[in-house]
């Protein structure tokens, strides 16, 4: 259960994000809209425990976010912004080690890697290392390094950058999978068919000053 | 030069138009360095040169093999460097209408090349007419042919910026030969006296051991006017993405450097795996951090040349650490050198640090916790220099029985001290706000030099640790305070990720 009640941050006097209020439950999507500008990204720090609050309350689970704490780490998976590459992993191999420090097997966590590579449409690129990719494969395999892991919320920002239609259904349908699995998915986009076919609640943001 | 370059040169040089003041600062604050900083160090480098006891121990008679070396090694590093940075490299913009415009790559680059062929060629003669001035000055020896010497030294410089130009446009299978001929040049010459006629390397040693007879030097000479006739073709086969994409990682080297961002200008030139994908790196272990370890092991193992110059760094650090420990005279210059070798060798196994910091700085993505895969991370490098630098101190004292198993020791603890000045350096933070608040005094503003305390403190922090394990030999407690010092600030910076 996420709850946000009157959450607003402020730094330095400039706002950043406006009060906002919202709720999600497992298996619930939230799209998170508004101009650039009105907060989007603040707001999924917030979520991620990235940032504080100046006014109101963040929760996930009854507790406030804190990425350091062991149960909060393996509760929300998220990406804002490219996760961090090794330059020196090929895409596989970045997939398989994230899923064995979740205490999977090797042999496990690279059956699941090469499914969410696959599902992503990298199934032929998995062997690149991270400077073989274009922009938009580099955001695949950045939201590929994401979704391997096993976790309860999903925490996207505008996954749809850089990526074409096709590729695009590909990280909806992996989305929608997730979601029927019981996550909270919470993605902030521009994209309508983002919002249509993953069936999410809107949430609009007003701009900031 | 063209109409057409001359314009393009112009255009070009329009955007940088320097009023009268701001060009007589740039000529006062020249004579000013040049006063204060490179007269004093010119006069002691003069100073010693001109000592009798070191000019006999260059003079020509004795020393034709070093020199030897030295010419082929300043050959050898001038072709490598050129496959990274070339002589022809423009700012990133100049060099992409270069490239890709209507003029010929002959005349685009003539200007550049002729000038670092100038330049070099200038250093060279320099170099080798004060060497003979001072053999003169200090009576190793008379007569000596201070023209020949001159003429020599130049085409030696002139032959380093040609190979200078060479690396460039070689590929790797090229530069290999190239760096095989003038290795194989130098070993003819050095173990057959008599192949010198027919090595270039041997006219080297032949020129200095012979000062004053002009025969080696007019061969070097020729070779390099066969150079330089060379170079049109070499600029025209330069390859012009090579030319882009080095101007490139010169501008960002420079800008990194310009906010003493030192660790991003080298990372510019660090080298991209490219082979080893079909060996998988992450194996199945009854530990994560065994995991850890051989993915950390298996990633090196794919930049070769970088894992092989790390090693041998680490190798010569133990030796240099074991060598100080024999209570040679210059001691502690060795040991701060040995820190520093170490330093820079280190870097090249510690990736997995650097990546698990960045990590710990992002969102959630591993499932063991920041500390653990940082720690995971560590055994990697802390293996490959111990083993490293314990080869190195070994072998060092198996040649000098003189060393001791406490030098030893203090190889390994200087080892430890430089993974973890590693993982501090890792850890630090972008420039704090505070740095940049002036600090007036008399003789002008000092805060610049906390910014550069700030930027080379991993360095400092590694001489430190070179001359603390040196240390060790009587007492350890410098090198515990060195270590202390390092996990306290580590800490802190961990604190603050």
């Amino acid at each position: 259960m996420i709850e946000v009640i009157g959450a607003s941050v402020a730094v330095d006097g400039v706002t950043m994000l406006n009060p906002v209020t919202l709720q999600a439950r497992r298996g619930d999507v939230v799209a998170i809209r508004g101009a650039n500008g009105s907060g989007k990204t603040t707001l999924l720090r917030l979520l991620t425990g990235q940032l504080s609050p100046s006014t109101g309350t963040v929760t996930v689970n009854g507790s406030v976010p804190d990425p350091r704490e062991p149960a909060f780490r393996a509760r929300i998976a998220g990406m804002i912004g490219l996760p961090p590459f090794a330059r020196d992993l090929t895409l596989r191999e970045h997939a398989t080690l994230v899923g064995a420090t979740w205490g999977w097997s090797v042999e496990a966590s690279r059956a699941a890697a090469e499914e969410v590579l696959d599902q992503l449409g990298l199934a032929r690129l998995v062997d690149r290392f991270p400077h073989e990719l274009s922009s938009g494969q580099t955001q695949l395999a950045g939201l590929a390094v994401t979704l391997v892991r096993p976790s309860e919320v999903i925490v996207l920002d505008e996954p749809e950058q850089r990526l074409d239609q096709d590729r695009l259904g590909g990280v909806l349908r992996l989305l929608r999978g997730r979601q029927r699995d019981g996550a909270t998915v919470i993605v902030a986009t521009h994209d309508d068919r983002v919002v249509t076919e993953l069936q999410a609640t809107p949430v609009h943001l007003a701009e900031a000053a | 030069m063209t109409d057409p370059m001359r314009t393009v040169l112009a255009v070009w040089r329009s955007r940088h138009d320097r009023s009268l003041a701001e060009a007589s600062y740039t000529v006062y604050l020249v004579i000013m360095i040049a006063l204060v900083t490179i007269a004093p160090l010119v006069r002691g480098v003069w100073l010693v040169a001109t000592d009798a006891a070191l000019a006999a121990a260059v003079a020509p008679t004795t020393a034709a093999p070093i020199a030897g070396v030295v010419v082929a090694s300043v050959w050898v590093v001038a072709l490598v460097a050129g496959h990274v940075r070339g002589p022809v490299v423009f700012e990133p913009f100049l060099a992409h209408v270069l490239t890709g415009g209507p003029i010929p790559q002959r005349t685009a680059f003539a200007r550049t090349v002729s000038i670092t062929v100038g330049v070099s060629s200038a250093i060279g003669a320099a170099v080798a007419g004060c060497l003979s001035l001072a053999w003169n000055t200090a009576g190793a020896l008379t007569g000596v042919g201070g023209s020949a010497a001159v003429l020599a030294g130049a085409a030696c410089g002139a032959l380093a910026a040609v190979l200078w130009l060479v690396g460039q446009c070689a590929g790797d299978r090229a530069l290999a030969v190239g760096v095989g001929v003038v290795t194989t040049s130098l070993v003819a010459a050095v173990t057959l006296p008599s192949s010198w006629v027919f090595s270039p390397v041997g006219w080297v040693m032949a020129a200095y051991a012979r000062a004053g007879e002009p025969g080696p030097a007019f061969a070097l000479m020729g070779l390099a006017a066969l150079g330089l006739a060379l170079t049109p073709r070499l600029t025209a086969r330069l390859n012009p993405a090579t030319v882009v994409r080095q101007s490139r990682q010169w501008a960002s080297v420079r800008l990194h450097a310009g906010t003493l961002d030192f660790s991003a200008s080298a990372a510019t030139y660090q080298p991209l795996p490219r082979r080893g994908r079909s060996r998988f790196a992450i194996r199945g272990a009854p530990l994560l951090a065994l995991v850890v370890f051989v993915r950390d092991a298996r990633a090196a193992i794919r930049t070769p040349p970088r894992l092989t110059t790390s090693v041998i760094g680490l190798v010569c650090c133990g030796a240099l650490v074991t060598l100080a420990a024999t209570a040679v005279p210059t001691a502690w210059m060795l040991s701060a050198a040995a820190g520093l070798v170490a330093y820079a060798a280190v870097g090249a196994v510690s990736d997995g640090i650097r990546h698990a910091i960045e990590a710990a700085a992002a969102l959630p993505l591993y499932g063991l916790s920041d500390l653990a895969m940082l720690a995971a991370h560590v055994l990697f490098p802390i293996l490959v220099t111990i083993v490293a630098v314990t080869i190195g101190a070994i072998g060092f004292s198996v040649l000098a029985p003189t060393a001791t198993w406490t030098a030893i020791a203090a190889a390994l603890a200087l080892a430890v001290s430089v993974v973890a000045i590693r993982v501090m350096n890792a850890l630090k933070p972008p420039l704090p706000i505070a740095l940049l608040v002036p600090i007036p005094t008399p003789a002008g503003d000092a805060a610049a030099l906390n910014r550069v305390l700030w930027a080379v403190d991993g360095l400092i922090f590694a001489a430190l640790a070179g001359l603390a394990a040196s240390a060790a030999a009587g007492t350890v407690l410098p090198a515990l305070i060195l270590f202390v010092a390092v996990l306290a600030v580590s800490s802190f910076r961990w604190k603050r990720r």
